[in-house]
């Protein structure tokens, strides 16, 4: 107990709070827009593992980290846009269609490894070269905000700008209209000369390159490796998030953030002589907890939940 | 286009994942989708695997034929086939249960991890061995993986808890249960090794080998039984038919005067025992203990949800499905070891076939606009 009310006290762990928040918030804020379209991607998980592993392999063989994240958004839209293919042109079941992405991702990131790097189960090197952090200057001397924020890597940047951009694409732009009208009621959508399927796919890459990014902080910003399933169930802690935020980005992100937090309070208790494994699991069980507060309404029939 | 209407309530909650085969044309058509559009998704998976096997720079016909020669050349690797098939089969057919009724039951390791850990811990602190304990260990996993399973089903029916992401995240909370409890208060001190495991069962208490020099053993009898049990109740039973008129219409169910909350909970119960039951053959025709990541490793539960969605939610294709998948990764257990190329071979592969299977809504559409056409030609010519 007073090493969890140390750990909080500390602004420590939300430094590492916020690095850990951001692979959650980039694929929540991809999720959401897929939400949007009214495609519930369950794959968020497999493109971000994707992501994570063409990350490494960018920075490794293309020189450096930038060329990585390219790599991992490039990826991680390519496997997006064929989902949005399969499920526009031949009606795929989305739900079976990402279980499958996950599964298939799993299988081929393992069976990349030792083709790429020589080495199975984990890829670790002193010469690869992670995500830079940027320290702010004069400004990491201001109070509280300043150590928080400072050591945060670009993609943690992008991804702050990322909010009030889909914020304002969603709600301000033609272009966000016309998205939601897709969700909101495809056939509307159409007669109004917008194609639901186009918007489909558009956004599927989009929310595929940015699952993409997400892998690339995982293992060039927060680990500077690339693990077998290293993702492991961000991808759907990051699609509670979006469920909890109700598809708004500001609160996507805020319940992002929040997971990230407990993500790193629980790594801290690590040193204490909990079970890690026990502390491991709170971030899930977290994540269940705020299942259960989502009420699904929208799914009843005569007040019942059938389905 | 039908598929953007549907996404609508594919947002709310999972949709029935077995609309599968319209009732509309005739029988031909219909089976020929059962069998085809599997088929087609397997030959996609074999040619994506085909051509990560060029990429690794060897031989496909030396890999595919090393796979393949790995699971049938002698009754000991058919058996070792069959051992490892026997918790994937049972997965499969508790998932196909669940998916019948259009509830999307993904925790099937969490409820294959419980009912594998159940059973150990019964088996051992069971004051006889042997048959009782047998009988109590299968119980056992039965019960942990049905509670597994009714938690996600009675949060659903209650309180609307979307069941994909809560059945998803339980499969992480009890892997981590399960391993913390293997590594701390339930491990097996008494041997040398560090490994994170339960105490062995005693031999008695275990399901032997029944064929000498191979694995065969009582469990796979048992999983027969189970699923031919699991067929005969899902075609001619009332509540295998209520099961199934709920996934092909839940609004004609709910009017027609099912209980549908309570039959939410019921059916994911069953689904989940299944399951469970699956991870007690395990433990005790395979493992002989619970052993930490012995069945998360090799990724069992999701071979068996694999085969479920092959299977279109039907048992017997579900279970015909799980011995193919089961055949698969024996295979490229036996091909990694006596070729250079690794082992996720057969991840890549099942997952592959997964993401075809899940068009095969559309393969089945244009199967059937094909027939029409050809009809059509045949009518004209005439």
């Amino acid at each position: 107990m007073n090493l969890l009310l140390h750990s909080l006290s500390t602004l420590y762990v939300y430094q590492s709070g916020l690095q850990a928040a951001v692979p959650l918030l980039l694929a929540a804020l991809g999720g959401l827009l897929c939400s949007r379209v009214g495609v519930f991607n369950i794959a968020l998980e497999g493109k971000m593992l994707a992501g994570a592993l063409a990350a490494v392999a960018g920075s490794w063989f293309l020189g450096g980290p930038a060329a990585g994240t390219l790599l991992a958004a490039g990826v991680g839209g390519v496997v997006g846009f064929g989902m949005g293919g399969m499920t526009v042109k031949l009606s795929a079941n989305p739900i079976v269609l990402g279980l499958g992405v996950n599964l298939a991702m799993s299988g081929m990131t393992a069976f990349s490894l030792p083709l790429l790097f020589h080495v199975t189960g984990t890829f670790y090197s002193s010469r690869l070269r992670g995500l830079p952090t940027w320290g702010l200057g004069p400004f990491r001397h201001v109070p509280v905000l300043g150590p928080v924020l400072s050591g945060q890597t670009p993609l943690f940047w992008v991804s702050l700008a990322l909010v009030p951009v889909v914020s304002l694409v969603l709600y301000r732009s033609p272009w966000g209209l016309r998205l939601r009208g897709v969700g909101e009621n495809p056939a509307a959508a159409a007669t109004l000369g917008v194609s639901p399927n186009w918007t489909q796919i558009v956004v599927l890459t989009v929310a595929g390159a940015l699952c993409g990014m997400a892998g690339a902080q995982l293992s060039l910003g927060i680990a500077q490796e690339f693990t077998q399933d290293m993702t492991a169930g961000r991808g759907f802690v990051a699609l509670v998030a979006v469920l909890f935020g109700r598809d708004n980005p500001w609160a996507v992100a805020g319940t992002a953030v929040g997971f990230g937090i407990v993500e790193a309070v629980s790594f801290q208790l690590q040193a204490s002589n909990l079970p890690s494994q026990l502390l491991e699991m709170i971030p899930y069980v977290l994540a269940m907890l705020l299942l259960v507060v989502i009420r699904d309404t929208r799914s009843r029939v005569l007040g019942l939940f059938v389905n | 286009m039908t598929a953007t209407s549907e996404h609508r309530d594919m947002s709310a909650d999972a949709p029935s994942p077995a609309p599968a085969f319209s009732e509309r044309g005739d029988r031909l058509i219909r089976l020929a989708e059962v069998v085809l559009s599997p088929l087609a998704a397997v030959i996609a998976g074999l040619a994506v695997g085909a051509i990560a096997v060029v990429l690794s720079g060897h031989g496909v016909l030396s890999t595919y034929s090393a796979m393949v020669r790995g699971v049938v050349s002698n009754s000991f690797l058919i058996s070792a086939w069959l051992q490892r098939a026997t918790p994937i089969v049972l997965a499969a057919v508790g998932a196909g249960v669940a998916f019948r009724a259009g509830l999307f039951n993904v925790g099937l390791e969490a409820q294959l991890v419980a009912g594998a850990m159940a059973a150990a811990v019964a088996g051992v602190s069971m004051p006889v061995a042997g048959p009782p304990a047998i009988v109590a260990a299968l119980i056992a996993g039965a019960l942990a993986g049905g509670v597994m399973g009714w938690v996600p089903g009675i949060l659903r029916a209650k309180l609307g808890v979307n069941l994909v992401v809560s059945t998803l995240l339980s499969n992480y909370v009890v892997d981590y249960v399960a391993s913390y409890l293997a590594a701390g208060p339930l491990r097996d001190r008494s041997g040398a090794n560090a490994l994170a495991q339960t105490r062995m069962l005693p031999t008695s208490s275990q399901f032997g080998s029944i064929v000498p020099g191979t694995d065969f053993n009582f469990g796979m009898i048992v999983a027969v039984a189970v699923v031919l049990v699991a067929a005969l109740m899902t075609r001619s039973s009332i509540p295998g038919f209520e099961t199934r008129m709920r996934g092909l219409n839940p609004r004609f169910t709910l009017v027609v005067g099912v209980e549908v909350e309570r039959q939410t909970s019921r059916i994911m119960a069953v689904s989940g025992a299944l399951v469970g039951l699956g991870g007690a053959l395990a433990t005790l025709g395979t493992y002989d203990r619970f052993i930490d990541g012995a069945l998360t490793g090799p990724g069992v539960a999701w071979t068996g949800l694999a085969a479920a969605l092959m299977g279109g939610s039907e048992v017997s294709a579900a279970t015909v499905a799980a011995l193919l998948l089961a055949g698969i990764q024996a295979g490229a257990n036996f091909m990694s070891a006596t070729t250079n190329v690794s082992l996720e071979l057969g991840d890549v592969i099942q997952g592959t076939i997964v993401v075809f299977v899940a068009a095969r809504a559309g393969f089945g559409l244009w199967l059937q606009n094909a027939v029409t056409r050809l009809r059509r030609r045949a009518g004209t010519s005439r």
